[in-house]
């Protein structure tokens, strides 16, 4: 008996360590093999208990427009694809949300935030849930870091640099005035 | 039953044999022993012992949850991947510890509690390396399914707490997020089971006993957070009979048994208290039932069904109860299966009742939180326990101020009733003393 409790618990040992394995595997490979997207941002600095601290980044641009006859499709919290396109300006941004996956190699798998809102008689606008939307940092800096994007952010110069791969997207750094926040805040110490 | 430690038990069953060979004992005296041993006694548990392990474990896995949230980011992403496994191999290394050695109360509670809060750490902290977003109930959930199976591995009450902590926070989390959490029930299976396996086993044990408490007061918030409350009121009707049959579970499984050792009767009884208390306010009653069902994106067309259901199961389990304890017949099981009966008839005929049948709802309760308070009074004092007696002191005080102060009545009628009350009261007091004299006469 206590031999199959021992097994069964090393069975257990076995997917705990495998669960963050695997979390970790996934986030490395859109690393290593993800495009480089660019997203103008805003942040903001709330704590979680078992986290820490970190940033909160409010992209500029976080919707799509989408035609009145498939509002439907873009309930509360439904499952969305968001494309994406770099524009002119050199940032990302959403150009189009669909129910499955779209043929562009470019694009976000997410969820819709809050339904959708009416821009004008034939178009409605989505709001799209940002799956890269924390930035954590080191307790002390993460206030400091705020700060210093705040006045950036003023001026329009704060962004995320994400690498995404197939819908995934993981957070590379963020930059503000073109130096990342990591080096500022240390700098502002 | 006699306390001893499960130690010297094991002992004892390991001399035994040896014993049985050197024919010092019998088979059957050796036999004897044994049976006597595992059916007359209990774990003498070093409570000191295991409480200051549980709390060692418990703040040294806060605290290194706590040094990760610092979020040292000097550490490169290697390091911090090595380091996100190594407070979880620690939890493993613990547990195994624990069973490999057949450790001891203080050792399982310890391995528990430490490796179901390193698990956490764990996954915290990749998420932290990888800046991955907020997702409260996904990272609830997964912490949860993966402690699961401690609880049943080491016996340990501190892995079993957790549990349902998490799954607690899951279901507001996923209440908030998904606006749904249905998903809760099946959950908190595990938990039943485990709990059922104990109160077979070791129904008076200490651990029994906690794990018990906590299942109750997990339900009872989680009643409450994964209703989807389409249909106004319902919940009168599900968590009166949930805490009438939970009050009559406690008479059924530990008889007279109070307090800390009669978990379902104390939580039921003060579930009743609270809630009858809330009842005697007329807004509880306003507005529920069918004609006030609510529709918006934030209730689920399934709701209703889903609420009626959960319902129906805790009066199904309430009667079932009700059936077996009221043969005995005693003043206390008839009020306390009687109280779900009032509060599913106050939600019946409040469905069309309007303002009246409010009113009426709110004085039967004022009614029988007056009776529920007195009753526990007069027990305390004939079977003289101070509890009971202060509890029921607490009742009536607490209904009386209130209704002195509730300009929702008139001074008259406040003022006659409160009269008539009091020389009730003065004359059952006059009786009593006359009685008493009587007696002491008479002998």
């Amino acid at each position: 008996m206590k031999k199959l409790y021992l097994i069964l618990l090393l069975g257990i040992i076995f997917v705990q360590l495998a669960v963050p394995f695997k979390m970790m595997y996934d986030r490395e490979r859109v690393l290593k093999n993800g495009t480089r997207f660019s997203f103008k941002t805003r942040p903001i600095d709330p704590a979680d208990p078992f986290q820490g601290r970190f940033v909160r980044l409010q992209l500029k641009d976080s919707h799509c427009t989408i035609p009145e006859d498939r509002t439907e499709d873009f309930r509360r919290k439904q499952k969305m694809y968001a494309t994406i396109r770099v524009h002119e300006d050199g940032y990302a941004h959403f150009t189009a949300a669909g129910k499955e996956v779209p043929d562009s190699p470019h694009f976000l798998k997410t969820r819709t935030r809050g339904g959708f809102s009416k821009l004008d008689d034939a178009q409605y606008n989505v709001r799209i849930q940002i799956p890269f939307d924390r930035f954590y940092m080191e307790e002390g800096k993460a206030p400091r870091a705020e700060k210093l994007a705040i006045d950036a952010a003023r001026k329009g110069d704060c962004w995320v640099d994400v690498r995404i791969l197939n819908g995934r997207a993981v957070i590379e750094d963020v930059y503000v005035e073109g130096e990342s926040i990591r080096a500022l805040s240390r700098v502002a110490q | 039953m006699r306390k001893v430690s499960s130690k010297n038990i094991q002992w004892l069953e390991n001399e035994l044999p040896i014993l049985k060979q050197a024919d010092v004992v019998s088979a059957e005296t050796a036999a004897n022993i044994k049976a006597y041993y595992q059916t007359q006694t209990i774990g003498a548990l070093h409570w000191a012992v295991v409480a200051f392990a549980v709390l060692g474990s418990l703040l040294i896995g806060g605290g290194i949850i706590l040094l990760f949230a610092h979020n040292w980011d000097e550490l490169s992403r290697p390091t911090r991947a090595v380091l996100s496994f190594c407070p979880l191999m620690a939890g493993a290394l613990l547990s195994m510890t624990a069973m490999i050695k057949n450790g001891g109360n203080a050792l399982r509670e310890s391995a528990g509690i430490f490796h179901s809060l390193m698990v956490g750490a764990s996954i915290a902290l990749v998420g932290q390396t990888y800046h991955i977003p907020g997702d409260a109930p996904g990272f609830m959930l997964t912490w949860a399914l993966l402690i699961l199976p401690l609880q049943f591995l080491l016996s340990s009450t501190g892995a079993y707490l957790i549990y349902l902590g998490l799954i607690g926070g899951w279901s507001i989390a996923a209440q908030v997020d998904y606006g749904q959490a249905a998903a809760y029930w099946l959950l908190l299976l595990p938990a039943i089971g485990k709990l059922w396996g104990m109160l077979k086993i070791k129904r008076h044990a200490p651990d029994t006993l906690l794990s018990f408490f906590g299942l109750l007061i997990a339900v009872l918030i989680a009643v409450g957070v994964v209703f989807e409350k389409t249909v106004p009121g319902l919940w009168i009707a599900a968590y009166s009979a949930l805490l009438g049959g939970t009050a009559l579970i406690g008479l059924r499984l530990y008889g007279q048994e109070e307090g800390w050792s009669n978990p379902p009767k104390t939580v039921g009884i003060i579930g009743i208290a609270v809630l009858s208390y809330l009842f005697t306010w007329t807004y509880f009653w306003k507005e529920i039932g069918w004609d006030h069902v609510r529709h918006s994106w934030h209730y689920k067309p399934w709701g209703e069904t889903f609420d009626i259901s959960i319902t129906l199961v805790f009066i199904l389990i309430w009667l079932m109860i009700s059936v077996k304890t009221i043969r005995t017949r005693t003043f206390e099981t008839l009020t306390l299966s009687a109280f779900p009966i009032l509060g599913i008839l106050g939600f019946l005929f409040g469905m069309d009742g309007g303002e009246s049948a409010a009113t009426v709802s709110g004085l039967v309760f004022n009614g029988f939180m007056l009776f529920f308070g007195v009753m526990y009074i007069v027990l305390g004092c004939r079977q003289v326990k101070l509890r009971q007696l202060n509890g029921g002191m607490a009742i009536v005080s607490l209904l009386l101020i209130t209704r002195f102060f509730d300009a929702g009545f008139s001074f008259v009628a406040r003022g006659i009733v409160f009269i008539l009350l009091g020389s009730s009261f003065l004359t059952a007091n006059l009786v009593m003393l006359k009685r008493k004299k009587q007696q002491e006469v008479a002998s």
